[in-house]
Order: C-alpha cells, then sequence, then structure tokens
C-alpha cells in the first residue's frame, strides 16, 4: 500500500503538471492498483474542478494584450480628458432630435465620472451609417448615445455605453402609456445599441405595467432626470423567473455571467422580445449550426451559474413554451466579461464555427492554422497546433479570399470574418497601416459580408483584433449584405468564396428547432427579432404574428423591422412615431 | 407503424419533435401487445447535465491539464450528450454514461491527434471511471463554502488562485511571474488547496454539526 502521504504529493504534482513521467507513470500504475488511490485522485479532480468552476477561465490575458494596451489607454485617457473639457448638451427635452444625416441620428459623445469618451468609440458607427445609411435604424425620438471608455477591472477591455434618449414629446407618450415617469436618460445598455432598441419598441407597449421598476429606466430622482440625462446608470438584470439580482450578486453574476432578462419588457405588446446582437444572435446561431441547442451548452458558455439548475430547466425548457399569454422576454446572452463568443477550434470545420461569430485564421508561411479558441489572447500559443484539416476548406476558402499576392507587404495576416448575424459585428478590417488591402480580384468579395483583418505581425495582429474585438469597435469597410442571406451563403457567397459550407441552412428546420428549443419561440405569436441573422424573420416567420408583410424584401433589415414594428403600433396602438421614414410609410 | 402515444406528434431522427414527444407506440392501432418505447425527452436534458456537468469537467480533468483543451472536450462531450441523448437510457446512471463519453472523447481526441497531451493512460483513465462512480460526489453546499472560504483567504493567495485558474496559467508560468522555483510554487499551491478543503470541511461541519463529511 502506498503510503497517503505520497500518494497525496502525487496527485497534487499531477494536477499542477509538476510531475516527471516517472511520477506520471508511477501514478498510473497506484491508480489501477490501489483504490484507494483512485478514490483520493477522483476527490482531488472534482475538487479541481469546483475550483475551476469558482474562478472559471477568462479568456484575456495580462502581458502583452496590457501592453498593447498602453498605448492605446494612454491615448484613452488624453481623449477622456479633452472630451471632459468639452460640454456635453443632453438632448433637449422638448426639442425634437434631428437627424443629422438622412436616416441615421446623430451620435452624441458623453463623459462620464468613471471614465469619458473617445471619439474613435464613435467612429465605427458613422462609418457604419455612411456605408450603409439604408440598413441603420432610423429612431427619431432616440439619440443615440455612445459612452466610452470604460477599462474594466478584470482585464484590458473597453465597453461601450449606448444610451437612448428620448425627445420630450416622446417622453410624454412613454409617461403616458406607462403611467410612470420616464427618465430623460433613458434607456442605458452596453453594447452597439440593439438592446436598447429592443427597449425602445417595448417602452412603445400601451401595457407597460405601473410595477416596472423605475430603477430600469435610471436610478435618478425626479429631477435628475431632467437634469443628468447622461447618467451612467446600470441596468438592472432579473433572473428567469424575474427576481432582480441586486448587490454584489449582480456585480458577481449579472449581465456579464449570463442570462439577463428583462422584467421591464414584460406585459408588453411585444411577445417575446428577441435580442440577438452582439453574442446572442451569434450563439442562437452555433445553436443551430451545430444542432445542439441546449441549455446546458449556453449554461456553460454564459455561466449561469446563478440559476438554479432546476429553476433554469423549467424556465427555459417548459414555462416559455407552455406560456401563452402575453409574454415578452428579452434575453441577452454574455459571456464572462462580455467577450465575443468563440467556439473552439473544430479542424475542419472552420467554415461552421464562423458562422457562430467570428472565426479568425491565420496564416504563416503557407502553413494556415485557425480556430475560435485561439481568437482569444489566452490561447495565442495554442495557435500553433491547430490546423485546419479540412484541405478543402484550407486550399479553397483561404486561398481563394486571402491570396498572399494579395498582400504582398503583409507576410503574416490575421484574417477576420464574421458572416453576417448582427449589423454592427460584421466588420473587422484593418491593417497594419490602417489601409484596406487591395483586394484584387475579389471585388465581389467586399460586396460580400466577409471582411478580413491584416496585420503584419502575427501577434500584434491578434491581439489588435482582440483588442478591437473586446471593445466592440467595428471598423466598417462595406456592409451590403446578400439579397438572401442564406442562400447567398449556400449559394452566391460559397461559390464565390469557393467555401465549403456544410448545407447547414437547408436544415432550417432543425435550426428552427433549435431555436425554438433554446428559447421556446413559437410560430403564430408575436416577435420582435432585433439583430441577429436578418433573414430570420421572414425565414421561420416568427415575426409579427407569422405574416411578414413584405413578401418581395428577402432580407427584412433590423431598420424593417422597426419600421415594421413602428407600422404595427401606430395602426394598432395608436402610438404616433413621429418620424420621417414612418411618416412616409404608406398608410395601414 | 408510429403511432403517436403522448402528445401527438412523433419524432424523426432528422426533425426531432423534441418536447412533444414522451412515447412512441410501435404497433397497428387497435393491435393488442403494444409495444411502448420510451425515449428520454429533451427537456430532461438539461436537467441530467446539470446535475453531472461538474463531474464531467472533473473526469475530463483529470486526464486534460491544459485548460483551454479541457474546455474544447467539454464542449465536445456536451455536444455528444445533447446528439445521442436518445441513446441514453433513463434506468441508468446519466452520469456514468456522460462520464464513459468524455472518456471515450478524450482517448479519442489522443488518437486522432497526437498532440493531444493525455495525462493518464487510457486504461486508467477507463478504470477511473468506476470510482467516479463509487465515490460520491461534493455536496450542494460545499462550493458555497468554498467561496465563503475563497474570500477568506489573503489577497495574496486569492490572487495566485485566480491566476491559477481564472487566467489558466500553468504552475510553471506562475512561478516564473512571481520569481519562485516551480517547486515552490506547486507546494504553495497544493497547500492554499489543502487550506481550503480544510476550511470546506469546518464550515460544513460547523453548518451540519451532526452530519460528518468526509
Amino acid at each position: 500500500m502506498h503510503d497517503p502521504a505520497d500518494t497525496d504529493a502525487l496527485i497534487a504534482r499531477h494536477f499542477d503538471s509538476q510531475n516527471s513521467p516517472d511520477e506520471a507513470a508511477q501514478l498510473a500504475d497506484l491508480l489501477l492498483a490501489d483504490p484507494a488511490a483512485a478514490a483520493a485522485f477522483v476527490e482531488a479532480a472534482r475538487f479541481e474542478a469546483m475550483l475551476e468552476r469558482s474562478m472559471p477561465l477568462r479568456k484575456s490575458r495580462r502581458g502583452p494584450i496590457l501592453m498593447a494596451l498602453g498605448a492605446a489607454a494612454a491615448v484613452i485617457v488624453a481623449s477622456v480628458l479633452v472630451f471632459r473639457a468639452l460640454p456635453v448638451r443632453p438632448a433637449d427635452p422638448g426639442e425634437p432630435v434631428t437627424p443629422a444625416g438622412p436616416n441615421w441620428q446623430p451620435v452624441k459623445t458623453a463623459s462620464v465620472p468613471m471614465s469619458g469618451v473617445s471619439d474613435w468609440a464613435l467612429r465605427p458607427w458613422v462609418q457604419m451609417q455612411q456605408a450603409e445609411p439604408d440598413a441603420f435604424v432610423p429612431i427619431p425620438p432616440v439619440t443615440m448615445e455612445i459612452w466610452q471608455v470604460e477599462e474594466v477591472p478584470r482585464g484590458p477591455r473597453l465597453k461601450v455605453h449606448t444610451t437612448a434618449t428620448y425627445s420630450k414629446d416622446w417622453k410624454r407618450k412613454l409617461e403616458q402609456a406607462r403611467h410612470c415617469t420616464v427618465g430623460d436618460g433613458g434607456v442605458i445598455d452596453l453594447g452597439g445599441g440593439k438592446s436598447a432598441l429592443l427597449r425602445y419598441i417595448a417602452l412603445a407597449s400601451p401595457q407597460w405595467p405601473e410595477t416596472r421598476p423605475a430603477s430600469w429606466i435610471g436610478e435618478l430622482t425626479p429631477g435628475e432626470q431632467s437634469q443628468q440625462p447622461t447618467r451612467f446608470t446600470p441596468p438592472v438584470y432579473f433572473d428567469p423567473l424575474g427576481r432582480e439580482i441586486t448587490g454584489p450578486e449582480r456585480i458577481a453574476k449579472g449581465k456579464d455571467r449570463g442570462l439577463m432578462t428583462d422584467r421591464s419588457l414584460n406585459h408588453s405588446a411585444v411577445e417575446l422580445g428577441l435580442d440577438l446582437g452582439g453574442c446572442a444572435g451569434a450563439r442562437i446561431l452555433n445553436l443551430a449550426v451545430f444542432d445542439a441547442a441546449t441549455h446546458a451548452w449556453l449554461s456553460h458558455q454564459c455561466q449561469l451559474r446563478y440559476v438554479p439548475d432546476d429553476e433554469l430547466t423549467r424556465v427555459s425548457t417548459e414555462a416559455l413554451i407552455a406560456s401563452r399569454g402575453p409574454l415578452t422576454i428579452a434575453l441577452e446572452l454574455a459571456l464572462p466579461d462580455g467577450e465575443p463568443f468563440m467556439l473552439p477550434p473544430e479542424p475542419g470545420k472552420i467554415v461552421r464555427t464562423s458562422l457562430a461569430e467570428a472565426q479568425f485564421i491565420r496564416g504563416e508561411a503557407g502553413l494556415w492554422s485557425g480556430g475560435g479558441r485561439s481568437a482569444s489572447p489566452g490561447s495565442i500559443d495554442g495557435w500553433e497546433e491547430l490546423e485546419l484539416a479540412d484541405q478543402g476548406v484550407r486550399d479553397g476558402f483561404l486561398t481563394s479570399i486571402f491570396k498572399k499576392e494579395n498582400f504582398p507587404r503583409h507576410k503574416h495576416c490575421t484574417l477576420a470574418f464574421v458572416l453576417p448575424g448582427e449589423m454592427e459585428a460584421d466588420v473587422f478590417a484593418v491593417t497594419s497601416d490602417g489601409e484596406l488591402p487591395a483586394l484584387k480580384g475579389d471585388k465581389d468579395l467586399r460586396d460580400r459580408w466577409i471582411r478580413f483583418a491584416c496585420f503584419e505581425t502575427p501577434l500584434q495582429s491578434v491581439q489588435a483584433l482582440k483588442v478591437q474585438s473586446y471593445s466592440r469597435r467595428r471598423i466598417l469597410l462595406t456592409v451590403t449584405p446578400p439579397r438572401d442571406p442564406w442562400n447567398g451563403l449556400n449559394g452566391e457567397v460559397s461559390d464565390a468564396l469557393n467555401l465549403r459550407i456544410p448545407s447547414v441552412f437547408p436544415q432550417t428546420d432543425n435550426a428552427r428547432l433549435a431555436v425554438q428549443t433554446l428559447l421556446g419561440i413559437d410560430e403564430g405569436r408575436t416577435y420582435a427579432v432585433v439583430g441577429g441573422p436578418p433573414g430570420w424573420p421572414q425565414q421561420f416567420k416568427w415575426s409579427f404574428a407569422q405574416d411578414w408583410p413584405h413578401e418581395e424584401m428577402k432580407q427584412p433589415t433590423l431598420r424593417d423591422i422597426l419600421l415594421e414594428l413602428g407600422r404595427m403600433k401606430k395602426k394598432e396602438i395608436e402610438i404616433e412615431v413621429p418620424s420621417r421614414q414612418l411618416r412616409e410609410l404608406p398608410p395601414g | 407503424m408510429w403511432v403517436p402515444h403522448y402528445y401527438g406528434i412523433a419524432a424523426t431522427r432528422r426533425s426531432p419533435a423534441i418536447f412533444f414527444t414522451r412515447a412512441v407506440t410501435f404497433c397497428p392501432p387497435g393491435a393488442k401487445g403494444c409495444r411502448i418505447y420510451r425515449m428520454p425527452a429533451h427537456s430532461d436534458f438539461l436537467r441530467h447535465f446539470q446535475e453531472c456537468a461538474d463531474d464531467i469537467r472533473a473526469c475530463i480533468g483529470a486526464a486534460v491539464r491544459d485548460p483551454h483543451r479541457r474546455q474544447d472536450v467539454f464542449q465536445e462531450v456536451s455536444r455528444v450528450l445533447w446528439r445521442r441523448f436518445e441513446d441514453y437510457d433513463p434506468a441508468w446512471s446519466f452520469g456514468a454514461w456522460a462520464r464513459g463519453i468524455a472518456v471515450n472523447k478524450i482517448i479519442e481526441s489522443h488518437r486522432d491527434d497526437a498532440r493531444f497531451p493525455l495525462a493518464l493512460p487510457p486504461e486508467v483513465l477507463v478504470s477511473l471511471l468506476d470510482t467516479f462512480r463509487d465515490v460520491p460526489p461534493p455536496a450542494a453546499d460545499e462550493e458555497d463554502a468554498l467561496e465563503l472560504c475563497l474570500r477568506a483567504l489573503p489577497e495574496h493567495s486569492r490572487r495566485l488562485l485566480r491566476w491559477r485558474y481564472e487566467d489558466g496559467e500553468s504552475c510553471l508560468e506562475l512561478a516564473r511571474r512571481s520569481s519562485v522555483n516551480p517547486k515552490a510554487m506547486h507546494q504553495t499551491l497544493s497547500r492554499l488547496r489543502r487550506a481550503l478543503a480544510q476550511c470546506i470541511r469546518e464550515r460544513l461541519s460547523r453548518s451540519s454539526p451532526h452530519t460528518t463529511h468526509a
């Protein structure tokens, strides 16, 4: 019998990877021969798992990325100082917001005490609007404000805070509808703004419950509401049962740790508000792609630890589906720290994984490596170990899109592409010198939504890319989604790019089932889908009482959706939407 | 002949009506001796899965020491479990089934990719499946106790553990960062683990004076 103390030491070295080959062999023999040792080993393994669960692995890493961010931080600090000196004019109550462009809202900047604002945070938005004005959502009574920048304590990451500010007229309507006070501060959200839009939609509901916590709109006193519209107020989080997550629990296990449902949307005219932006849409897509619409998967990825198992089970898989009454649930799923969702590498299936949100492929000296997980800076080291097993993908896709001769100056390149699924996040395109590399013979590429990033130094490129990714910066080239994203995906685009995409989307029934499974979506009900794959509302006829009115519209965009929502509101609940666009809609 | 027995919708492989099918009768209507084949409902999956997710992680962690690879394997196992859930026989332990799949997946990964590091030989992994079955998993409140114990640690110890687990840094990296030799770092980590385990035991015994915890 082996000395238990020695056994424990052997086991401990195993879990710290400090055992020598001899010790590894010794441990193996011991585990086979000694049940007590095996039991101790299993207990140690479980203890390690418990520790890991208590301190879940994060995907950011200090060191080089911090160094890389050092310069950026300096710039940010400088920007903060500069912008703080600038007067920040809140939306003038009573003065309708005047769009600064034909189809888009002016983007304001505002500084917040704890951080500040940087103009680069706004640039992607501006570029996006300029590049595709029609796609940008006109929300006349709402001013989108992007607040930047917050450096979060757990890593070098920047957040964009978006708030929607209402005009006085709209505020009055909302108050009438809600029977409570709306703060000028409006909705505050993290991310690109679609979530705010979703709430905006829900706010327009006449069935707004009186009991809705005012804190959602901002924990502001009535006086403050008119005085400090730009005050940052953290969102209020609710668990799937509608219970508010408060205090440290909220901080520790709130948005960044998982499912955020928002009671504020309950009883809205919209039955289900599906926030498919950002990571959420990607995950939904991912689930569809992998035909693994399991909450367990999501709960794992999203660290849904604060939801008791049985409740999560019940809520997620039964209550939502069983409900037939007015029900509005906004789901927003976020990874810990709000990191973009990345699938782990799966050799040979890289294109599939790219559908999830983003897939980074690195090319170096003709050897392509890639992997979703590898996109996280914490696993840069693992890149070399990952290769695309599928020759067709490697040769067909990479070489056709990312021909080295197209990038003579860029010996080492990082390719990042995000297939459509959200309006805000399909672009990463940067070169080391900030220019778009010429795409010889790939003009069509630019008209699609494959983007790429190319940098001279692989490691820096990865880090830079991650910085962008974390900060959700989008450096836009063009945004011209295909007419039909799914058909395009499987047809035109894949042909053009010589992609070998598994025939995922012919399996739309599976995808639909997957999402049904996940969210309890049921046909024939009213849903608002904001963001996400543009084709989905039409594809699955989930939106707007199963009757998408624009049959000719092959690709309803977020704008279309909102316009349609506005039309519905106008028609059904008599809320005037003071929008030039909406007014231009045909009657009915 | 497939006759919907429960909610009226039969499942097919390609389009599983997962929330509607509980049982399917394989016999013509009116025939005697119908055989009822009970399929596990996918709606039960989550409950099963979450009950044993930690154990699956532990099982994977026993053999795969790279935290990122562990995550990958766990994901893959989760996916397989979901896909093959219909194969699961509810009469048996889901955990054992899941751990078996996990071990198979680990071995398969190693077989397919020689660079996939395996910290224990396959035969040991297989043998450990029985041990995992026989040794009771930690009580539910142990994790709560762990949280409290972690909070009670000195800041520098917590920081070390965060580097180790949250950042996924190896013992070697930690040693380098802390300018100590790896053995010393390993000893420090071991002491911390022992202290945490002891703290958990004490907390649990205090909260349940009549219960003894292993």
